[in-house]
């Protein structure tokens, strides 16, 4: 009994549960996707902060430097890592680089 | 008295979780009267608790964008909910959104 | 006893779940309308009914009868939660309809969307709140 509960638990790794998300603007020009993801590995439920999540705009920018990123899909995940022990906090986005042109509005 | 308690309790076996409606920005590129509403749901069964990813999200976005593929799509609003049941639920994700061709 | 004085005591405290802010456009928050759209639908704890099922059930047998009561309804509801549980999610479906008569221009700005819980004993309010200004024909 015990062993098949153990097996169950540790099939239940890698299931992904989604906390939130938000959704901007969606563009004309979709010819150049980005994506970013920040994440982090939290033991015990300890998590001390949240800045990890603050490098998803510069990945995004990184990929869209003579532009704007919009159309974003933001989508907050947890996964289970191994259980009782450690979940996954994830922090996805894509979007679409969009040129930034001399008629914008 | 146990009948009627089982008969209302029962009733809520068929029950749903609203977790978020979301509403974005109003990027106005013309007047809101030339716009067509656009709409894509998505959702993705779970049993037990296994799912390994939320792609369904993804596929709604997609979805929405597919209805307006030459055009913006802006004022976007995205309800997130759950359906729940017998150890095992429903996620499903709804957006409607204004196109500008 | 304490359980229902406890509920009753808390009962109206509200639980904000989540908040997105959109783009904020000083000019239409200073000089537009603001508005405030709230949608709700009334939120079912099946735990909190079943305690208060409990404390007036007669007899330590009827308690039991609505603890397996209590117990075959939870297998039946499980899954992820935000809140209470509601019959149907689709009650803030006409928020963007809503907005339209608010703000038939369509020019709003600094969106608020809240999605809150208003507690009570066995029963909440789902609520889903959106703020924003509009600013009108430019």
């Amino acid at each position: 009994m015990k062993a098949l509960m153990m097996v169950f638990a540790l099939s239940t790794v890698g299931c992904t549960h989604m906390r939130s998300l938000s959704v901007t603007t969606i563009p004309q020009d979709r010819s150049q996707p980005v994506e970013a993801v920040a994440d982090r590995v939290i033991f015990f439920g300890i998590n001390a902060s949240n800045e990890y999540v603050d490098v998803l705009v510069d990945r995004l920018a990184e990929q869209c430097p003579k532009g704007k990123v919009s159309g974003l899909l933001t989508r907050t995940e947890r996964s289970l890592v191994f259980p009782l022990v450690a979940h996954r906090v994830s922090v996805r986005a894509q979007g679409f680089c969009v040129a930034e042109s001399a008629g914008a509005e | 008295m146990s009948v009627l308690l089982w008969a209302a309790m029962a009733g809520l076996g068929c029950v749903h979780s609203h977790h978020m409606t979301l509403s974005g920005d109003f990027d106005l590129p013309a007047e809101l009267s030339e716009a067509r509403t656009v709409k894509a749901e998505a959702s993705q069964s779970v049993i037990m608790g296994f799912a390994k990813n939320t792609d369904y999200a993804k596929d709604a976005y997609e979805r929405l964008g597919a209805t307006c593929t030459n055009g913006t799509v802006t004022g976007i609003q995205t309800r997130y909910s759950t359906k729940l049941g017998f150890f095992s639920w429903e996620n499903h994700i709804k957006m409607w959104g204004y196109c500008f061709d | 006893m304490f359980s229902m004085m406890f509920a009753l005591v808390v009962s109206g405290c509200m639980t904000v779940h989540s908040v997105q802010l959109g783009d904020v456009d000083s000019t239409v928050v200073r000089e537009g309308e603001r508005f405030e759209i709230k949608l709700s639908a009334i939120g079912f704890n099946t735990e909190e009914i079943a305690e208060l099922v409990k404390i007036a059930a007669s007899s330590r047998q009827a308690q039991k009868r609505v603890e397996s009561v209590e117990d075959t309804v939870a297998m039946f509801q499980q899954g992820p939660r935000t809140g209470d549980t509601v019959v149907d999610p689709r009650f803030s479906d006409r928020m963007r309809d809503e907005l339209r008569k608010r703000c038939p221009s369509g020019r709003v700005s600094g969106l608020m969307t809240i999605r809150e819980t208003a507690d009570y004993p066995g029963l909440s309010g789902e609520i889903v709140k959106l703020i924003g200004y509009c600013g009108g024909d430019q």
